[in-house]
């Protein structure tokens, strides 16, 4: 649609969908953003988003975030294919690096939330089919357990322990040296 | 995670656990993740995502030469180095188990987590060979073959894929059973993937290769002092003494002088070219952490 003239490119460009989250509320986002989701990307697709996207499982609280990252992201899709379509030159990589960086503070920000909220993104991000948010969000559950025992784990998530004491002995045993 | 109704989205928490030894410990917090983690996709969707974990290496070093190399190895001629950071406690990865503990055994080879240990020094006849699992107990199997001499010139090949055991007659040129003794004969694979035996008896080396695949004839025999000459730091008399076999792979041994401190070189055994091995270290036999992890019990 885009190669037909710059009319419609400007058309294409400020397409917006809106989104509305379980409690009702209603988010307007750029297509470019909304398309970070697959799943929406596949609703856009088959031209079922007039009228809005009601998103029954992802809440206000959590919908803002996930744009949020959206948006950002998105932004980040469009200048590397910017960049790589037209520009070559140092000073544009230069730019790129820069960008790049920017980009890694803003996950590493983003990521400062408390554990309720962590597990609401990944939810949200497996529900979406958001790639990049969901590697992110469990990326930094999977590096949170690293170096931690059995017990601590348990105690950061509130897992209850099924194990009878017998049986974790006898689990401790069979690989007794990732134990010590 | 127990919030997380999704077993799909534990899985991509769970692979995304860069620690092999994490893993384990994570198998070992409730009956969900366990069952999570022993899952024959899982465990192989992990191997492919992250490389196998390096507990450390087996050096050997003779019983006297540890003070020639300022090396930390005391009185045993055997040296646990582990990888740097750390995976797992040093002491999992003792060899003490063996009869009389590790200081009379050798590694004569790794695969894995596997070890392939020799007795050394016992009576010239049968010397002792166990196939043995530090971290876990044994589950025998191994890549390739492993080979084991049998007193009266005979080899044996353990076929690793198939567990098939096949044997050859050494040629008659050497006392096989004397080497065998003092452990200067060993097996590693030419750059051409097939098996030669290894001698190095005084000054000289030799190379065996099989030919045809069945009959061992003599490839390659040369004077270590000559083929050594010309390194920088040579000595002569580095080659009046024994020689350490310190490490060897395909197509290449990494020797020692007994005496004369840390002066190592390697030997191409196709062109028999030497060059100085310094920064190879000891490195001798790596071994890995088990894999796949023993998850048997508690699986219901």
């Amino acid at each position: 649609m885009a190669s037909a003239g710059s009319g419609d490119e400007k058309a294409a460009a400020a397409a917006m969908i809106t989104l509305i989250s379980s409690d009702n509320e209603k988010f307007e986002v750029t297509e470019a953003t909304a398309t970070l989701s697959q799943t929406i990307r596949h609703m856009i697709e088959d031209g079922c988003t007039d009228g809005g996207v009601p998103l029954p499982n992802v809440t206000s609280k959590i919908l803002a975030r996930v744009i949020e990252y959206c948006k950002k992201h998105a932004t980040a899709a469009a200048g590397e294919e910017g960049s790589s379509s037209s520009f070559s030159d140092a000073a544009f990589l230069e730019v790129d690096r820069a960008f790049l960086e920017e980009l890694e503070e803003f996950d590493d920000a983003f990521l400062e939330v408390d554990r309720a909220t962590l597990f609401d993104l990944i939810l949200a991000a497996n529900y979406l089919d958001i790639k990049g948010l969901l590697n992110l969000t469990c990326q930094k559950v999977a590096d949170s357990v690293k170096g931690k025992t059995p017990e601590q784990i348990r105690e950061m998530y509130n897992i209850v322990n099924d194990l009878t004491p017998e049986e974790e002995a006898e689990i401790r045993r069979e690989t007794q040296w990732a134990f010590e | 995670m127990d919030e997380s109704g999704s077993d799909d989205i534990l899985a991509l928490v769970l692979e995304r656990v860069g620690s092999q030894v994490s893993l384990i410990r994570c198998a070992a917090v409730c009956r969900r993740w366990r069952r999570a983690i022993a899952d024959a996709g899982f465990l192989r969707r992990f191997r492919s995502l992250h490389p196998p974990a390096v507990a450390g290496d087996y050096h050997n070093v003779s019983l006297l030469a540890p003070f020639m190399l300022g090396s930390e190895a005391g009185t045993s001629g055997l040296v646990f180095v582990p990888s740097s950071p750390s995976t797992v406690d040093a002491r999992h990865c003792s060899l003490d188990f063996l009869p009389d503990g590790a200081g009379s055994w050798d590694v004569r080879d790794s695969r894995g987590s596997l070890l392939l240990m020799i007795r050394r020094g016992f009576g010239p006849a049968f010397p002792d060979m166990v196939v043995c699992e530090p971290l876990a107990p044994l589950r025998g199997h191994a890549g390739g073959s492993w080979y084991f001499y049998v007193q009266g010139r005979t080899l044996i090949d353990l076929d690793g894929s198939t567990g098939d055991f096949s044997s050859s007659v050494l040629p008659p040129l050497d006392d096989w059973d004397l080497h065998a003794w003092s452990n200067n004969f060993f097996v590693t694979s030419g750059r051409d993937g097939m098996p030669r035996i290894i001698t190095v008896i005084d000054d000289t080396m030799k190379v065996l290769a099989k030919l045809n695949g069945c009959k061992w004839v003599l490839e390659k025999s040369f004077l270590l002092s000559e083929a050594a000459q010309g390194l920088p730091g040579y000595q002569p008399w580095f080659f009046d003494f024994p020689q350490n076999v310190l490490t060897m792979g395909e197509g290449f041994v990494v020797l020692s002088p007994q005496y004369g401190g840390p002066w190592r070189f390697s030997i191409d055994l196709e062109t028999m070219e030497v060059a100085p091995a310094a920064d190879m270290g000891l490195m001798m036999f790596r071994c890995e952490l088990p894999w796949p992890p023993a998850l048997h019990a508690c699986l219901d």
